[in-house]
């Protein structure tokens, strides 16, 4: 998660449709409006199935709001992952 | 005889103003009043001066002010109570603290984080968790 969290994808030890789920959540955090159906076409093949590509746009998206309030106010990034358990 | 000095330069964020409990015994109002410029100069003591240059008199850590723990008070308090009650945490973390102006937000911002990625969904926990650390790095570069 280290290696993730540096961007670091090629030392991750990530499983082909790992690589593919985050790639997908790159073009969707830089440039959402030019994702195409080929780009989800290459998670199904993947082996994703519907409901689970929505997910990771939900949490790509989630994420983006949050480092966006943390970046405005000046608190880091990494802090809400830090708050990890916040069900029981 | 009292000096007069521009407020604004006191409170820039390199320079920023002393926490609420001096400026009420200080009759400077509160600390919103002096950031949003409602108050263009004020007349400067010796004691104001002091507060002001005051090395680590509260000084904020964060750009835009953030209610810390020890000072929330009333429903903000509330909503980090909560927050320690359902992460049985101490400590209110920052981007949590982000949110302390609007606790009714904030009780949903949980809510959200809670059912969207702090949960088994069709993705499991751990994909969630890789995609939040990929974005969060994305986030963090300029592009």
């Amino acid at each position: 998660m280290a290696a993730i969290f540096a961007g670091k994808l090629d030392d991750a030890g990530l499983t082909a449709a790992e690589r593919a789920l985050l790639d997908y959540a790159e073009k969707v955090t830089n440039a959402a409006p030019r994702t195409t159906a080929e780009d989800v076409q290459r998670l199904r093949d993947a082996g994703w199935s519907e409901d689970q590509i929505a997910e990771a746009v939900y949490v790509t998206a989630m994420f983006a709001f949050f480092n966006r309030v943390a970046d405005a106010f000046g608190v880091p990034s990494q802090d809400y992952l830090s708050t990890g358990k916040l069900t029981p | 005889m009292p000096q007069q000095v521009d407020v604004r330069s006191y409170c820039s964020q390199e320079n920023p103003h002393p926490n609420l409990a001096q400026n009420a015994r200080l009759g400077w109002g509160t600390r919103s009043d002096i950031f949003m410029n409602d108050v263009r100069s004020i007349t400067m003591t010796d004691e104001k001066r002091a507060v002001l240059q005051t090395p680590g008199s509260a000084k904020p850590s964060t750009k835009i002010r953030i209610i810390e723990d020890h000072e929330a008070t009333g429903d903000t308090a509330a909503a980090y109570d909560l927050w320690r009650a359902g992460s049985g945490r101490k400590q209110v973390p920052g981007i949590i603290k982000c949110f302390g102006a609007r606790p009714d937000f904030l009780r949903q911002v949980v809510e959200f984080s809670n059912t969207v990625h702090f949960s088994e969904g069709y993705l499991m926990r751990r994909h969630k968790e890789m995609i939040a650390s990929y974005v969060s790095y994305l986030n963090r570069c300029p592009y």
